[in-house]
């Protein structure tokens, strides 16, 4: 038994310290938020007078709107795909036993780590050889095959905390093994599911090194960003990158309560 | 009806079931009594299908049922905890099994209320499983498994998440139920108030190991071993000998006519009683001190020092007689001889 120390023996460093890797961590996107709405598209500090107006230059810039169209389209198709093949991978994890099992699970798993240069050029290296155009399919199918392994973790960990016996339950009240999947399996992984394609979602909307080797003609908001990038830093751009920092904030806030939700609500 | 024959089940080397054997009769309400380990889920899993056995086979009404998937078999499942589905409502928990099976509409809405009336559970249809009481999902789950007419229920310690007062009142409501829709109950429990209170019959398992089959009376009157002896109610085990149609255990000689050898004896705490003047002819008289009580409401139970360091428990009306020494007796017609098992 060991008490927590009291709170005014933790050296006042130590608050400091950690007052300054949260202004390290987001010092920058608070800077990005606040110069967009700068009346001056110079910059300088302090920033001049507030505007809205490249916000509302934003609206009417058709070509970054179907910047976001495409990317939404990838981000839907990614979540589609990596949950198909995520849900039975994680079925794998959870029940099955077959040799090499322990393989197959980091195998499945490693994508997670690889860098994300060397899943793009392998999968535009099969996608040259397999004769495929390159086009937001293709970087589509690089985002689903690269997230499996994070919907596969996603729903192994919604698997792990399910009550097995409300599957026993269905099979005794005669349910086929397939009905049993779907009315209870399935239902009982909503929260899981939810949570696992918000994070897709999520990583596929701001993915870069993939889709920078899959991309045909039409661009992925965080390309067309970057190739606006190299013509300089234009406040509009830090106008678009606050609203998507808006939308990835929101999208993990409900992940992590989704996530919070979980154990409450199964363990009744 | 329902027939085990032989089952052996093992967990990777462990045994859990060694050729246990027992059958079901129509309408009967059976019991697998057991401590924790016994194997008593084991086996009922195995009766609904969720293990295989690892030898032996599972019969019903002339069918060997083990090869079946479980829901194919005729059988329903009461389980611990309930295993309720939390998504969907009281009305659609229960018409699950007749929607599985494919009944008509009309049908399964007048089955479902029949369900719910049975177990006196109605108005709370389109409730979820999280908004109900202990109770009723219990009751819940009691419908959800009769609504499909199994012709053998069984149950998984189902009364063990209430609280003593519910489960008193929910064992009544099941021997009513039982007797009322005359199929047959296999209830699974380590609670033997609650075994004896609710069954035809009692299969005692121990160790993996079918003890004593027996109502209730005769297994409480003549266990066959010291394991069901102690189990089923408190009583004291004795170790002795006959010889020549007299018995010996500590102090005690009585006259016995039972075959020569070592022997058990079980004296129950209730055949215990104080010594007096009108004693049966042949009771066996003692001198002991009274080293503990028991205030137990309508009883006393007693902690004896007898003569020769033995101590014994005896159960004896309120109010007792103060601490003390005080002479006692039993008759030798009560005492159960237990064979000692070989080895």
């Amino acid at each position: 038994m060991t008490a927590p120390l009291p709170a005014s023996r933790a050296p006042r460093w130590l608050t400091l310290f950690a007052f300054a890797v949260f202004l390290f961590l987001y010092a920058p996107i608070l800077t990005l938020i606040v110069y967009s709405f700068n009346g001056s598209s110079v910059g300088g500090f302090p920033p001049a007078n507030w505007t809205l107006h490249w916000y509302r230059l934003l609206a009417s810039d058709d070509a970054l709107w179907s910047a976001v169209l495409n990317s939404l389209a990838v981000a839907s198709a990614a979540v589609v795909l990596s949950l198909a093949l995520g849900l039975p991978a994680a079925l794998a994890f959870d029940r099955a036993s077959f040799p090499g099992k322990a393989l197959f699970r980091r195998l499945v798993l490693l994508p997670l780590i690889l860098p994300g240069v060397i899943t793009g050029l392998s999968l535009l290296m099969l996608f040259a050889t397999s004769g495929l155009k390159l086009s937001l399919f293709t970087v589509g199918l690089g985002h689903g095959t690269a997230l499996i392994s994070v919907a596969a973790t996603e729903i192994y960990a919604g698997l792990q905390k399910m009550d097995r016996r409300l599957e026993e339950a269905s099979l005794d009240l005669g349910a086929t093994q397939w009905r049993t999947f779907w009315r209870v399996t399935v239902p009982s992984l909503a929260l899981p599911l939810l949570a696992a394609a918000l994070l897709v979602f999520t990583l596929s909307m701001d993915e870069i090194a993939v889709s920078f080797f899959l991309v045909g003609r039409d661009n992925t908001l965080p390309l067309e960003i970057w190739s606006r990038l190299r013509r300089g830093i234009t406040p509009e751009i830090n106008a678009i990158s606050t609203v998507v920092f808006a939308f990835s904030l929101a999208a993990v806030l409900l992940w992590y309560r989704i996530r919070r939700l979980g154990p409450a609500e199964s363990s009744l | 009806m329902l027939e085990v024959r032989a089952v052996s089940k093992s967990f990777g080397a462990t045994p859990v079931l060694r050729s246990v054997s027992l059958s079901v009769a129509r309408g009967e309400f059976l019991t697998i009594l057991g401590e924790s380990g016994s194997g008593k889920t084991t086996l009922l899993r195995i009766a609904a299908g969720f293990e295989r056995p690892g030898e032996g086979e599972v019969w019903m009404d002339g069918t060997r049922i083990d090869t079946l998937p479980p829901n194919r078999r005729p059988l329903n499942t009461v389980f611990q905890h309930y295993a309720l589905f939390p998504h969907l409502s009281v009305f659609e928990n229960v018409a699950y099994g007749l929607r599985a099976s494919r009944a008509p509409r009309a049908d399964i809405a007048l089955r479902v209320e029949q369900a719910l009336e049975q177990v006196h559970l109605t108005g709370l249809d389109t409730r979820k499983p999280s908004q109900l009481s202990g109770g009723q999902q219990q009751r819940v789950a009691l419908a959800r498994a009769l609504v499909n007419h199994p012709r053998v229920l069984l149950l998984d310690e189902p009364l063990s998440a209430l609280d003593a007062t519910m489960r008193r009142r929910m064992q009544g409501e099941l021997k009513a139920l039982q007797r009322e829709i005359g199929i047959s109950f296999v209830l699974v429990t380590h609670d033997q108030e609650e075994a004896m209170a609710l069954s035809d019959r009692i299969a005692l398992l121990h160790a993996g190991t079918l003890e004593q089959i027996d109502t209730p009376a005769a297994l409480y009157r003549h266990p066959r071993t010291a394991y069901a002896a102690e189990f089923i109610g408190r009583t004291n085990l004795l170790r002795g000998l006959v010889r020549n149609h007299t018995a010996t255990a500590g102090p005690f000689i009585w006259p016995l006519d039972s075959p020569d050898g070592e022997a058990l004896f079980s004296l129950r705490p209730e055949h215990i009683r104080f010594s007096s003047a009108g004693a049966p002819p042949g009771a066996v008289r003692f001198e002991a001190s009274v080293a503990d009580r028991l205030f137990q409401g309508s009883a006393v139970l007693l902690t004896l020092q007898c003569p020769g360091g033995l101590r014994l428990t005896a159960r004896v009306p309120d109010p007792a007689p103060p601490a003390g020494a005080h002479s006692f007796e039993f008759t030798p017609d009560d005492v159960v001889r237990i064979p000692v098992p070989a080895g």
